[in-house]
């Protein structure tokens, strides 16, 4: 299969599922907002190193956030709700608490009976002086703080979603490789609900289960490092200096379809992209398995 | 459901938990013969009122002459009751659920311990609107009360949970001895407000005497404020800044006063 002369190769990608939390940031200014978003979702990009994956949805305007103020929503994925429970239990205390000005809502309905207290946990540092207020049938924390109050919702609803889709594009050189994947991200960052978790949503550093070392749970993927070719067993297409992967988390598994469409035909639309390809770990990892092909004719789990 | 009150006497009558989840399931017949108080002696409904039942949903309309009429509404669990031309005391109280609109003016005790549901007055209510009954250790415990007019004095009296908004004025000692919950006073409280409570949120829209028990904090933005605009009360004017006073510090200073209007009339910190 060929779009716009790219390659497609004929494989999967190899998802799993991940419990899945939306929050959102407010502050008195949109910088002040981007700021604690920011710090809220560093030290993120996988959970083989990481608490949790999370990163910016997207900036909401002053008409889609709860109190009329400037926002982000950011999404969160973890192994479990008690994993996920924890990170954003210390990650909003941590990055959001002690950000000035900020307030922390759900963003996310969730599944019935899964949701996760996060303010239930913080209000303890109010120290006694924490009220509780209950409105429109939601429970808020007001936690005293030195620029004046912490406002953060008590529970927040989590869903399963999906991580672990990607795609991996294939190019002449780096510069251009680059382009491509930058150009995928902006495609599949116009769709709501996804998460690339990943600096600037791009993996330079892909890699496999296992290493020849034993403390290590992965380890750099040879077969699409330029550099090792000829001394390894290559996956890389004649012609290519340079990969990147695009990896992919979702609230559902639709949107990391979708996401993966629109970053392939944006990646596709960029010269010298010779193949797009996808990892997989031979259908051992997750129970979702989206073909590139099928992302074209159909949906297949 | 229509109930036309045609009594019109000074002696008031009094319905018994006149309620739509037990009025639904009877025929006009039945409800005809459901009990009431008429001064110091029992009655049936029927002797006072016209009983139209066309459907069985849940909603009730009361008209005619229920001004004088106590408890209607009183212990809903759901539903929706209208009352056209005002309600007398005890409307709503102890409810627990459901939608009670009344045209007109309230009496006192309005939604006096209710639990939850939602009261919505378009006049002006009486005393005790949202209060304990004397000798209970709690008044409303969740829910929400409207008035869009003035209220009396003890609003809000032992209120442990909801939120109350008066969009006229409001009596003295509004929120006295409160345990929790909101009380908003679009045009400010009257004297007294907040003494003795221990904890809950007093919002004054307008000038109000800040009670000798409270202490000035700080002026600050609570995002708090906008989210309770946003949610519950979009009426609630949008002040740069807000006064926060903390109080009554007779019994832990950890309910708040926050003034939305700049300066308020009568500031008396007592001396330290």
């Amino acid at each position: 299969m060929h779009i716009n002369g790219v390659e497609i190769v004929d494989t999967f990608a190899e998802a799993f599922p991940m419990t899945a939390a939306r929050v959102i940031v407010t502050a008195c200014n949109s910088e002040w907002a981007r700021i604690g978003a920011t710090a809220a979702t560093g030290y993120a990009s996988s959970v083989i190193g990481c608490d949790a994956e999370a990163g910016i949805e997207r900036e909401l305007a002053t008409e889609e956030t709860p109190d009329g103020r400037p926002g982000f929503a950011l999404l969160f994925f973890a192994f479990s709700r008690d994993a996920l429970q924890k990170a954003l239990v210390n990650r909003i205390g941590q990055c959001l608490l002690t950000c000035a000005t900020t307030a922390v809502y759900n963003g996310l309905p969730g599944d019935v009976g899964k949701s996760i207290r996060v303010g239930g946990n913080l209000r303890y540092f109010g120290d006694g002086w924490q009220i509780s207020k209950q409105i429109a049938g939601k429970r808020y924390w007001r936690i005293p703080t030195m620029d004046g109050e912490f406002l953060c919702e008590d529970s927040f609803g989590t869903t399963k979603g999906v991580a672990g889709g990607n795609i991996i594009i294939a190019g002449t050189s780096q510069p251009e490789a680059l382009v491509a994947a930058e150009a995928a991200v902006r495609g599949m960052r116009s769709i709501p609900g996804v998460l690339l978790p990943f600096p600037g949503g791009i993996v330079r550093s892909g890699s496999k289960v296992g290493s020849k070392y034993a403390a290590l749970k992965a380890s750099t993927n040879e077969a699409y490092c330029p550099t090792l070719r000829g001394v390894v067993k290559s996956a890389l297409p004649d012609g290519a200096n340079a990969v990147y992967e695009i990896v992919i988390d979702g609230l559902t598994l639709a949107l990391v379809e979708g996401a993966m469409r629109e970053g392939i035909v944006a990646a596709c639309e960029c010269p010298s992209v010779l193949q797009i390809t996808a990892g997989n770990y031979g259908g051992k990892l997750g129970p979702y398995h989206i073909r590139l092909h099928s992302l074209f004719e159909g949906v297949q789990k | 459901m229509n109930i036309e009150i045609c009594h019109d006497s000074p002696i008031p009558l009094e319905f018994q938990w006149l309620t739509p989840d037990r009025l639904v399931p009877l025929d006009e017949f039945e409800i005809a013969k459901l009990p009431v108080v008429f001064g110091n002696r029992k009655a049936e409904l029927g002797e006072f009122a016209k009983i139209v039942k066309r459907d069985w949903n849940d909603t009730i309309w009361f008209d005619g002459h229920t001004a004088k009429v106590k408890g209607l509404g009183a212990g809903m669990k759901g539903g929706l009751v209208c009352v056209e031309n005002g309600a007398g005391l005890h409307a709503g109280a102890q409810m627990t659920g459901g939608v009670l609109m009344i045209v007109g003016d309230a009496g006192d005790w309005l939604g006096a311990e209710m639990r939850g549901g939602e009261i919505k007055v378009r006049g002006n209510a009486g005393h005790n609107v949202g209060s304990a009954y004397r000798g209970s250790r709690h008044g409303m415990r969740g829910g929400s009360i409207l008035v869009k007019g003035n209220t009396g004095d003890e609003l809000g009296l032992l209120m442990r949970r909801g939120s109350i908004v008066v969009e006229g004025s409001i009596g003295a000692f509004a929120g006295a001895s409160m345990i929790a919950g909101t009380v908003v006073a679009m045009k400010g409280f009257g004297p007294r407000a907040g003494a003795g409570m221990k904890r809950g949120t007093l919002i004054a829209g307008g000038p109000t005497e800040v009670a000798s028990g409270f202490r000035h904090s700080c002026d600050y933005e609570p995002a708090y404020l906008d989210l309770l605009r946003r949610e519950f009360c979009p009426i609630l004017p949008r002040p740069r800044t807000v006064q926060c006073y903390r109080g009554d510090v007779l019994t832990g200073g950890r309910g708040e006063l926050l003034v939305l209007e700049s300066g308020s009339l009568l500031d008396r910190p007592r001396r330290q």
